[in-house]
Formats: C-alpha cells, sequence, structure tokens
C-alpha cells in the first residue's frame, strides 16, 4: 500500500467523521459562553463603584475646601465689618469733638458772636456728616480711594452750611470765621482721612494673613494625615478615617445636603 | 442562512444563530477533535470551547477563504493546545525499526470507521498530530511547522513515521479479519 493510499483512505473514512455531542453539550457551552459575560458585568460594577467613590470623594474634598473658603472669607468679612463698623463709629465720634472743638475755636475767636446758633449748625453739619458717612461706607468699606472724595464732599456741605449763619448773624468777622472755619476743617478732615486710612490698611491685611496661613496649615496636616492613611492602607494596616475628618454622621450630613441639592435640581 | 448571515448574526451575538452554528457544525469540530484526542470527553470540551472561541472572535474573521475553514482552524488549534498541555507531542520520539507490510490492504470497505479512528488513537500523539494535519486536513509541511512550532523536515518524518505504523496496523487488522 502507498503512502499516498494510506493518506486517501483516511481522509475518505475519517475527514467527515460523523460525530454526535452529547445532548447536554449545548448547555454546557453556554455556560461557557457566560463567563465573559460576567466578567464583564462585574467589570462594569467594579468600574461604576470606583467611579461613584471618586465622584464621592470629590464632592466631599471639594465641600470641604468650599467650607474652608467659607470661614476664611467669613473671618475676612467680619474683620471687614468690624473696621467699617468702627470706622463708622470713630468717625462721628473724631469728627463731632473736632467739629465741635473747631466751632468753639470758631467761636472763641468770633468773640462769642450767638453761640448756640454757630452751635446748631455745627450739630447740623454733625448729623449730615453722620448720615453721609453711614450710607457711604458700605462702599468705602469695598474701596479705598472714595473715602477722600467723601471727605471732601462733607467739607463741601459743611462749609456752606457754617458760612449762612456767621454770614447772618457775625457779619464783621466773616473773614475771620472763614479763615478759621477753613482752617479746622480741612485738618480735620486730613485727622479723619488718616484714622480711616490707617485703620483699614493695618487690621485686616494682618487677619488676613493669618488666616490665610492658618488655612495652609489646616490644608497641609490634612494632606499629611491623607498620605499616611494611604501609607497604612499600602501597608496594611488599619486605617483611621476618622482622623481625616471622615465620620458616618458628616457623610449621612452631607449625603442629605446632595440630596436636598439634587431634589432643588430636580424640581427646578 | 448562508455563511455572511450566519457572520453578521454571530457578530451581534445572536443566541439563534449561535444555536443555528452550533447544530450545523458541532459534529464536525467533534470529529475533528476525536482524529486528534483519544478521550471522547477531552474532544468534546475541545470542541466547546473552539466554539466559545468561535462566537466570541467571529469579529476577527477577515473573509479570508471559507468560514468553516476558519471555524475548523480555530477548533484544531484548540485540539493542538490541548494536546500539548494533556499528550506532550513528543514529536522527537525515536521509534523502533519500521517495517513495511509488503501485503496489499486491498480490504478497504471492510474497515470500519472506528476501527481506522483507533488505529490512530493508538499513534503516539505527535505522529498522530502530524498525519491528521497533513493527510487529513490536508495542510503543507510548512503550515504544520508553523503550527506545532518544529522544522519542516520534522513535520516530514513524523508523517512518514506515521504512514509507516498505520500501514504495519492496517496489514495486521487485515490478517486478523481474515
Amino acid at each position: 500500500m502507498e503512502p499516498e493510499e494510506i493518506d486517501k483512505l483516511f481522509k475518505n473514512r475519517l475527514s467527515g467523521l460523523p460525530a454526535t455531542p452529547s445532548a447536554d453539550a449545548w448547555k454546557r457551552l453556554q455556560q461557557k459562553m457566560e463567563p465573559p459575560k460576567k466578567n464583564r458585568s462585574m467589570w462594569i460594577y467594579y468600574a461604576a463603584a470606583s467611579i461613584t467613590l471618586l465622584i464621592i470623594s470629590g464632592i466631599w474634598f471639594f465641600t470641604n475646601q468650599k467650607t474652608l473658603d467659607n470661614g476664611t472669607l467669613a473671618t475676612i468679612n467680619t474683620p471687614k465689618a468690624s473696621t467699617s463698623k468702627s470706622v463708622n463709629t470713630e468717625d462721628p465720634v473724631t469728627i463731632k469733638p473736632e467739629e465741635v472743638k473747631t466751632n468753639e475755636y470758631q467761636i472763641a475767636q468770633a468773640e462769642k458772636v450767638q453761640p448756640e446758633v454757630i452751635q446748631n449748625p455745627t450739630y447740623q453739619i454733625s448729623s449730615a456728616v453722620k448720615s453721609k458717612v453711614k450710607t457711604k461706607m458700605p462702599v468705602i468699606a469695598k474701596a479705598k480711594k472714595p473715602m477722600n472724595m467723601e471727605d471732601k464732599r462733607p467739607k463741601d456741605t459743611a462749609s456752606p452750611s457754617t458760612f449762612s449763619p456767621t454770614l447772618n448773624y457775625s457779619a464783621p468777622e466773616e473773614k475771620l470765621a472763614l479763615v478759621n472755619q477753613d482752617k479746622p476743617l480741612t485738618t480735620e478732615m486730613l485727622t479723619a482721612g488718616i484714622i480711616e486710612v490707617t485703620v483699614k490698611r493695618d487690621n485686616p491685611e494682618v487677619e488676613e494673613r493669618s488666616e490665610l496661613r492658618e488655612n495652609l496649615a489646616r490644608k497641609t496636616s490634612l494632606l499629611k494625615n491623607i498620605y499616611k492613611q494611604a501609607r497604612n492602607l499600602k501597608n496594611g494596616d488599619q486605617v483611621e478615617l476618622a482622623s481625616l475628618g471622615i465620620n458616618t454622621d458628616k457623610i449621612n450630613s452631607e449625603k442629605k445636603e446632595i440630596k436636598e441639592k439634587l431634589n432643588k435640581v430636580i424640581s427646578l | 442562512m448562508n455563511e455572511p448571515e450566519l457572520i453578521a448574526g454571530l457578530t451581534k451575538g445572536e443566541g439563534k444563530t449561535q444555536k443555528f452554528v452550533y447544530e450545523k457544525y458541532a459534529g464536525i469540530m467533534l470529529g475533528i477533535c476525536l482524529r486528534y484526542l483519544k478521550n471522547q470527553m477531552d474532544a468534546e470540551e475541545v470542541m466547546l470551547n473552539g466554539m466559545v472561541k468561535i462566537f466570541n472572535n467571529v469579529n476577527q474573521f477577515k473573509n479570508e477563504g471559507s468560514f468553516e475553514g476558519w471555524m475548523k482552524r480555530i477548533v484544531i488549534n484548540e485540539a493542538l493546545a490541548h494536546l500539548r498541555k494533556k499528550e506532550p507531542l513528543h514529536l522527537a520520539i525515536e521509534t523502533d525499526h519500521i517495517q513495511l507490510a509488503t501485503s496489499e490492504a486491498t480490504a478497504e470497505s471492510e474497515l470500519a470507521v472506528e476501527d481506522l479512528l483507533q488505529m490512530l488513537h493508538e499513534l503516539p500523539a505527535g505522529y498522530r498530530t502530524v498525519f491528521n494535519l497533513y493527510a487529513i486536513e490536508g495542510y503543507s509541511h510548512k503550515e504544520i511547522a508553523d503550527m506545532l512550532d518544529i522544522n519542516e523536515g520534522t513535520s516530514k518524518s513524523q508523517l512518514s513515521k506515521a504512514r509507516a505504523l498505520l500501514q504495519k496496523r492496517l496489514v495486521r487488522t487485515e490478517i486478523s479479519n481474515n
């Protein structure tokens, strides 16, 4: 028998070898088909879980940052408010006595001509200044330069109001009164302006810096803590989430917040 | 269902098409596996694994040659992988001196398919594999050398040794039949 014949014999008989797989073979095939699907779905679950974890940690981080920022803003705001308040309170206080003093000087130099009448306008002026300063204080608190502008305005308004009584009641001593009034007014303004500027510039900046430092220290300590916990996790040691500021209460409260936010969004 | 339809259905992962393909080709693929592997259960397992691979990798079929040929190739590769794991091929096996039988084996028709398969199974795994690939599947020695990671010379020698052994067995069965 030639080798080719052997090949032929086997090929003819065995190439289309009839074979019937066992009855449960299809079921087994389906079972074999399932694992990759399962793997895929499991992979999706893992991916979803990790993504949600990322989102949650991201939200937590940002909310934390926000609260920190709010804290700084609040603390920055409060000194500003306090300074503005102090300015508010100080301004009239400083202006008042000075004005009174100037008026007294005026009176003294004007040889006590109807002091009552002169005093009244000064009160009016001080009240006018007060009201004006008060109303314009928020602007002053925000911007520093407008201060001088506002100070000039009361000066302008103040001078005519004081002019009128002196003109009316002490005609011969107009010049003196004018000179006297002008001088104290300018000094007033200068002193008032200086006080305002110094109060503003010193306090908030120092406070801001100290708070920035505090923030930095807080953040660095938090980062160090996170790094430490991550190292623990890597080494298989216990991870203390509480030390990172992660508590069940906090998480729950944040959950509620998020839910509320979501509800708001949905309702919108 | 024609071939393109089958491929389209399989790429979509249609259970219906998979069932259809299985019913049409499972027998053929199992037959192939039975030629390579002695154990019926192993053969079926390999066939099923091959089908899973076919279903999962239809997108890799590049319309080069027939789809059936591609499927067969996958199943054969699966069988070879199984052989490497379970039945080391022993391709460098040295056989006893083979004496070619001189008698004419004329009673081909009398030989049952089961007998021939039995003869194949009695061959060492390496001979069997090369004989299957060359004589029945129709691969060239170069292709076989690539598939089994051997050189062409080894493939040729394995084939001739397989043939010799089979001829010996054929003669023996003939004698016993007679």
